[in-house]
């Protein structure tokens, strides 16, 4: 895929989500500026970057609700749900476009259609709300009507004008250290400058000086190339018409303008000078100042030289250069780097500019490279492709099994009397220390926000909410908190899952819950917390929560348990129920006060994460299903178990004690054996004779060493021969031969090089 | 100080107008409405400087020093 490409992929999608969040945010608190600010700018970067990969379709689009909401800003429309609802689907529309170029990586062919469709939608709505909102009629010509009217005003320019240009610099821009006039006076070839407030001038005593609201229109005899190398950091605010067509006799004699290389801006000239000058000041000074500093001297000046020249279209001289730069600058001689700037500095015709005076353009040279840091210190963030941190986790992990070893080998030196132990266990222990810390990081490397499935809710629920008619006022808490990608892109199905059951079965329609003394509009909650190795996540609604009876009532119907079982269960253990596989059928559901759509799928979904589900409901208050997931899924605790010769890992989460009983405690319940644990019968297997091992050894006193594991709750016991110790591994999926095992989660490499599977205990006891 | 109040009841923009004077003259705008502003020695303005002169419409008394101000800024002038 073209990178460009890409990166507009990336962006766009960004700047949907951001543009969402306010648009729901706007329709939530219409007087708000921020949100509407923020979205405009949103649409604003939308269309500039469909600009720059030649997207007009899409361009139009998004144009379309930008106008909207600029009407809006400037008090002319008033915020409607219509409004937002409109521009929401303007940005469906992007979506589709998004996820189009996603698969086949070229400019969707068909993206007219739906441009026009977004378009027709806001004109419609617009000619809905001609009668309260001042008509903003906005031709698709529209961009060149302006450029024909400023230059119908400078009629005797018309001959020298080249190309038009419309500069809507962003409101916040004086904050960025934006003088957008001063850019506009760079212009090459600058012939005439009007200004236009881009919303009417508010009172003198409201206005917000620091704001800017200007729309900047120029005519210039500069090429469009020389334009937006000075507009560069504007570029996605600029409009530049290209006059030639328009212009009458005298044009057409002078070459087309890519042809020439470019002149250089006036700007890139006192650079180029002031790097000269630097060099200069270089061969002036002693020897004794140090070749290796002279030589940092030299390579900056000529990249700065270089970059300037490339940027400014005149690559030949930029290479020049930087061959220059290369063949000398170790030897700490400046010539011939100097040469070579000399020359493209001398090359370059003088443009004069009108009005730039030599102050304001000396200060923007000097300026120039402290500008240049400071955008580098605002990278501080930056995108990598998943997979490459993923090599880096596998790294990481081998790293981990390495440091192992090292242990082991320390373990053996140390009974083999060997005096290297202590350093080998000294080492190691450094070892353990930097390697969990890298560890960690790399891990940190995966982590996301869970942002990133809640982000989503705002809007879905919007939807929900009104195609079954229930308000519902979506309320979100940590969304800050973090965890592994994978944790967070897998947890937004299930969440949509009890999301849509929360609106559709737990919270009741206006009249009843008005009927109750409840607020008519419902309240859902998610809800974010992070409890150690954990990340918890709740979805709470104030609905009327789980009918107990009916669940019993459906258990017994569709046979899940008998009267006599379901009757010995606890309520709370009832409610677990509606996660069994089979509980919830269509017909079930319907019936059903609450939960049940597929919540067996919910809880699947969540054990693949090895993670937990469970539901907590009062009748008449609510519901809360809650999620209880790994910080990530990579790291996984075990505790190491033997039966026979081998050694298995179970995972440590689902251990809840070990313990020695006397076999006589073990009873032969039909073919099956059980425990009584605490007044309480545990279903037990032995470890070896389950795998197919060798029979349990007979214990010597007739003691039994028994693992007491919780599968969903529920315990369970696993005779085992031999406890080992517990670690952290990465736990590897089973592949190839393996792949599919049943009772398998996975492997891991041990320090002694040996590999331990690692028991998936549910299927076990499935 | 680039924006200064004279005693004759102007305001002056004299030499190089950064971004605060911005502020500084629409403080001085709203103690004097209507105060007639003088860029003769003004040799350039930051954006936010003249927006403020945009937005209540004054017609400075000039032309000013800059020659992008001059040349460019003469719909201030004419206003």
């Amino acid at each position: 895929m073209n990178e460009f490409i890409e990166q507009f992929l990336i962006e766009s999608r960004e700047q949907v989500e951001q543009a969402t969040t306010d648009l729901l945010a706007l329709e939530k608190a219409p007087g708000e500026a921020g949100p509407l600010d923020s979205a405009f700018r949103a649409f604003h970067t939308l269309k500039g970057g469909a600009g720059i990969v030649d997207f007009f379709a899409m361009g139009r689009a998004v144009h379309a609700a930008e106008d909207v909401l600029s009407a809006i800003r400037s008090g002319g429309r008033p915020i409607t749900a219509q409004l937002i609802g409109d521009c929401l689907t303007c940005l469906d529309q992007v979506v589709q476009w998004l996820d189009a170029m996603e698969n086949t990586g070229e400019l969707p062919t068909d993206a007219e259609a739906g441009a026009e469709a977004v378009v027709a939608r806001f004109a419609r709505s617009r000619g809905e709300a001609a009668a309260a909102a001042q008509p903003a009629p906005v031709p698709q010509s529209a961009t060149v009507q302006w450029a024909e009217d400023l230059l119908a005003r400078h009629a005797p320019l018309r001959a020298q004008a080249r190309i038009a240009v419309r500069y809507t610099p962003r409101p916040q821009c004086f904050y960025d250290g934006v003088d957008p006039l001063a850019l506009v006076a760079a212009l090459p070839g600058l012939l005439v400058v009007e200004t236009a407030p881009a919303s009417p001038w508010p009172p003198l005593d409201t206005l917000d000086p620091f704001v800017c609201n200007l729309v900047l229109t120029a005519l210039t005899s500069g090429s469009r190339p020389e334009a937006m190398a000075v507009m560069a950091d504007a570029a996605t605010e600029c409009d530049v018409v290209e006059l030639a067509a328009q212009a009458s006799s005298p044009s057409p004699a002078l070459p087309p303008s890519p042809v020439l290389p470019p002149d250089l801006p006036p700007q890139a000239r006192e650079v180029l000078e002031a790097q000269l000058a630097l060099l200069g000041e270089l061969a002036g000074r002693s020897a004794a100042a140090g070749a290796q500093a002279a030589a940092g001297i030299i390579a900056s000046a000529a990249l700065v030289a270089e970059n300037v020249l490339r940027h400014a279209g005149r690559t030949a001289a930029a290479e020049h250069v930087a061959r220059a730069m290369k063949s000398n600058w170790n030897a700490g001689d400046a010539r011939a780097a100097r040469n070579a700037i000399e020359a493209a500095w001398r090359a370059a015709p003088v443009v004069t500019t009108p009005g730039v005076s030599r102050p304001a353009a000396l200060a923007r040279a000097a300026a120039a490279p402290a500008g240049s840091t400071e955008t580098e210190a605002a990278v501080s963030t930056l995108r990598v492709d998943a997979a490459r941190i993923d090599a880096l986790v596998k790294l990481a992990g081998e790293l981990t099994v390495a440091k192992n070893a090292v242990g082991h080998a320390a373990r053996l030196a140390e009974d083999g009397g060997n005096l290297l132990a202590p350093l080998l266990r000294e080492r190691h222990a450094v070892l353990d220390r930097l390697v969990t810390e890298l560890q960690q990081s790399v891990l940190g490397l995966r982590v996301l926000r869970l942002q990133h499935a809640f982000g989503r809710f705002p809007r879905l629920l919007r939807e929900i909410s009104a195609g079954l008619g229930k308000p519902v006022d979506l309320v979100i808490e940590g969304e800050e908190t973090e965890a592994d990608k994978v944790i967070v892109e897998r947890l937004f199905e299930p969440l949509l899952h009890v999301v849509r059951n929360a609106v559709g079965h737990g919270i009741e329609d206006p009249s009843t819950r008005a009927a109750q003394g409840k607020p008519p509009t419902a309240t859902l909650r998610l809800r974010a917390t992070r409890h150690g190795a954990h990340v918890v996540v709740e979805v709470s609604d104030d609905g009327r929560g789980i009918d107990v009876a009916r669940v019993r009532q459906v258990a017994l119907e569709r046979g899940l348990l008998d009267a006599a079982s379901l009757s010995a269960m606890s309520d709370e253990e009832v409610i677990d129920l509606i996660f069994e596989p089979g509980f919830s059928t269509a017909s079930a559901v319907t019936g059903l006060s609450g939960r049940g759509v597929g919540m067996d799928a919910v809880r699947s979904a969540v054990g693949r994460m090895a993670g937990r589900v469970e539901v907590e409901s009062r009748a008449g208050k609510g519901t809360t299903v809650r999620f209880t997931l790994p910080f990530s899924i990579m790291m996984t605790r075990v505790m190491l178990v033997g039966a026979g010769e081998q050694t298995f890992g179970i995972p440590l989460d689902a251990v809840v004690e070990t313990l020695r009983v006397g076999t006589d405690r073990i009873l032969p319940v039909g073919a099956a054996h059980a425990i009584v644990l605490r007044d309480r019968t545990v279903p037990l297997l032995a470890l070896g004779a389950t795998l197919g091992l060798a029979e349990q050894r007979a214990e010597e006193g007739g003691e039994a060493i028994i693992v007491v594991i919780s599968i969903d709750g529920c315990p369970s016991a696993l005779r085992v021969d031999r406890i080992g110790e517990r670690m952290e591994v990465v736990l590897q999926p089973l592949d190839g031969l393996l792949a599919g095992t049943r009772g398998l989660a996975g492997s891991t490499l041990l320090g002694d090089g040996s590999v331990l599977l690692i028991l998936d205990l549910g299927e076990l006891f499935r | 100080m680039t924006v200064s109040l004279l005693f004759d009841g102007s305001i002056e923009l004299a030499g190089d107008c950064p971004i605060e004077d911005a502020e500084k003259l629409q403080c001085c705008l709203l103690e004097h409405p209507g105060a007639a502003v003088d860029w003769r020695t003004c040799t350039t303005a930051h954006t936010a400087v003249i927006q403020v002169l945009l937005a209540v419409a004054a017609t400075p008394i000039g032309p000013p020093q800059g020659e992008f101000l001059r040349k460019h800024m003469d719909s201030l002038q004419n206003a």
